[in-house]
C-alpha cells in the first residue's frame, strides 16, 4: 500500500519534472517571466498589485500556451531593427490604401501572386504571413509548406521586391536555440 | 487641444454610421464582418477619447479589453458563424438573396 | 500648454482621418478582398497614431506603455482576422475582383 503510494508520488514527480522541461521550450522560462511581469506593471498603471500578480505571472508564465517544437528565440538586435521597419511600412501602407480610396478612378490592380518561402522555420513563416496584412498592398490569401499566395493591389514585380526585403528582416528576428548570436 | 476631443468623437460615430451601408449591403457575411471589425477599432479610438475628456481613466482598462475580445470576436466569426451560414449551399460562396460568388 | 501636449494633439488629429478614410475603402472597395486591405491597413495606423499621441500627451510612461499595449493587441487581432478571412474566403471559391 504504502510502496504504491511511493511509486505514484514519484512517477507523478516525474511527470511534472518531464512537462516543466517542455515548457523551455518557446521564449524561455526566466524572459517569460520578466515579460508577463512587465505586462502586469503595465496593466496595473505601475500601481503594483503585487499580492495578485506575482502569481498570476508565474502561472501565466509556466503554462506556456504556445508549446512548440521548434526550438528559437526572439533575437534583440533584430527586434530592435524591426520597429522601425514596421512604422515606416505602415505609415506608407496606411497612405497608399487611403490614396486609392480617395482616388476618383479607384486605381485598383488586384493580382493573385505566388511567393516561394526563403525564410526557414513555421513560426517566421506564420509571423510574416500575418505581418504582410498590414504591410502595403499584400494580403495572404493562401499558406502552404511551399509558399504563400499573395492578393496584391499594385504593381507585382515592386510588391514582391518589397516582400523579399521585409522577408529578410522578420528572419533576423528568430534565432534558432543552438545557435550562436551574430 | 483636448477641448476639440468630443467633436472628434462625434466625428467617429458619424464614421460607424455611414459605415452601416456596407452591412446592409453586404454582400457575404464577411463584408459585413469587416464592417463590424471596424466598429470594434472605432469603439476603441472614443473610449480612449472619453477617458481624456472625463478624465476617468479606468475607461483605458474598458479599451484594453475591447481589444482583447477583438480578435475573440473574428475568429469566432470564421470558424463558427461563417461556416454555419455556408453550410446551407455547401460549395458555394453566396450572398443572402441566394445568389452565387461574384459581386 | 507645453511642447508634449501639442505633439500628442496633432498625432491624435493625423489619425483621425486614416479612420475616415478607412470608412471610405470599406464602401467604395469592389470586393471583400481589397476592402480587407482598406481596414486592415487604414485603421490600425490612425489606432496608432492616436494611442501614441493620447500617451504623450499623458505625460505618464506607463500610460503610453498601456495604450502601446492596447495597439498591439489591436495590431495582432486585426492582422489574424484579415488573413482568416481572407484564406477561408478563398478556399470558399470566392474570386477576385479583376482577376
Amino acid at each position: 500500500m504504502t510502496k504504491s503510494w511511493r511509486q505514484a508520488v514519484q512517477e507523478r514527480t516525474a511527470g511534472v519534472m518531464r512537462w516543466l522541461g517542455m515548457q523551455q521550450t518557446g521564449v524561455g522560462l526566466p524572459l517569460r517571466i520578466l515579460a508577463y511581469a512587465g505586462i502586469w506593471w503595465i496593466i496595473t498603471g505601475g500601481e503594483g498589485g503585487w499580492l495578485w500578480g506575482l502569481p498570476a505571472v508565474l502561472v501565466a508564465a509556466l503554462f506556456n500556451p504556445f508549446p512548440t517544437t521548434e526550438r528559437w528565440r526572439w533575437r534583440l538586435r533584430g527586434v530592435l531593427a524591426f520597429v522601425p521597419v514596421f512604422a515606416w511600412l505602415s505609415l506608407r501602407s496606411a497612405v497608399d490604401v487611403a490614396w486609392r480610396a480617395v482616388h476618383p478612378s479607384r486605381p485598383l490592380h488586384p493580382a493573385l501572386v505566388d511567393y516561394a518561402w526563403n525564410v526557414e522555420g513555421g513560426h517566421a513563416r506564420v509571423f510574416l504571413a500575418n505581418l504582410i496584412n498590414l504591410m502595403p498592398g499584400t494580403l495572404c490569401v493562401r499558406f502552404t509548406e511551399q509558399g504563400m499566395t499573395v492578393h496584391i493591389l499594385g504593381d507585382p514585380a515592386r510588391t514582391i521586391a518589397g516582400l523579399e526585403r521585409l522577408e529578410a528582416v522578420v528572419g533576423r528576428l528568430f534565432q534558432p536555440l543552438g545557435e550562436k548570436d551574430d | 487641444m483636448t477641448e476639440l476631443y468630443p467633436v472628434v468623437v462625434l466625428l467617429l460615430l458619424l464614421n460607424i454610421l455611414v459605415g452601416m451601408v456596407r452591412i446592409l449591403r453586404g454582400p457575404t457575411a464577411a463584408d459585413r464582418m469587416l464592417a463590424a471589425e471596424m466598429f470594434a477599432t472605432s469603439a476603441v479610438v472614443i473610449v480612449l477619447l472619453m477617458a481624456v475628456v472625463s478624465g476617468n481613466l479606468a475607461l483605458i482598462d474598458v479599451a484594453l479589453v475591447f481589444a482583447l475580445l477583438a480578435a475573440l470576436a473574428s475568429v469566432t466569426f470564421v470558424s463558427r458563424a461563417w461556416s454555419a451560414m455556408a453550410g446551407r449551399r455547401p460549395g458555394v460562396e453566396c450572398d443572402d438573396d441566394g445568389r452565387g460568388g461574384t459581386q | 500648454m507645453n511642447t508634449w501636449q501639442w505633439i500628442g494633439g496633432l498625432l491624435v488629429f493625423l489619425g483621425i482621418p486614416f479612420f475616415l478614410l478607412g470608412t471610405l475603402g470599406l464602401l467604395r472597395f469592389p470586393d471583400v478582398y481589397t476592402r480587407l486591405h482598406a481596414l486592415a491597413k487604414a485603421d490600425n495606423v490612425g489606432l496608432g497614431l492616436v494611442c501614441i499621441g493620447l500617451g504623450i500627451q499623458s505625460g505618464s510612461v506607463v500610460l503610453l506603455l498601456k495604450l502601446i499595449l492596447i495597439w498591439v493587441l489591436m495590431l495582432i487581432a486585426s492582422a489574424t482576422a484579415a488573413g482568416l478571412i481572407a484564406r477561408t474566403a478563398l478556399s470558399r471559391g470566392l474570386r477576385p475582383w479583376g482577376t
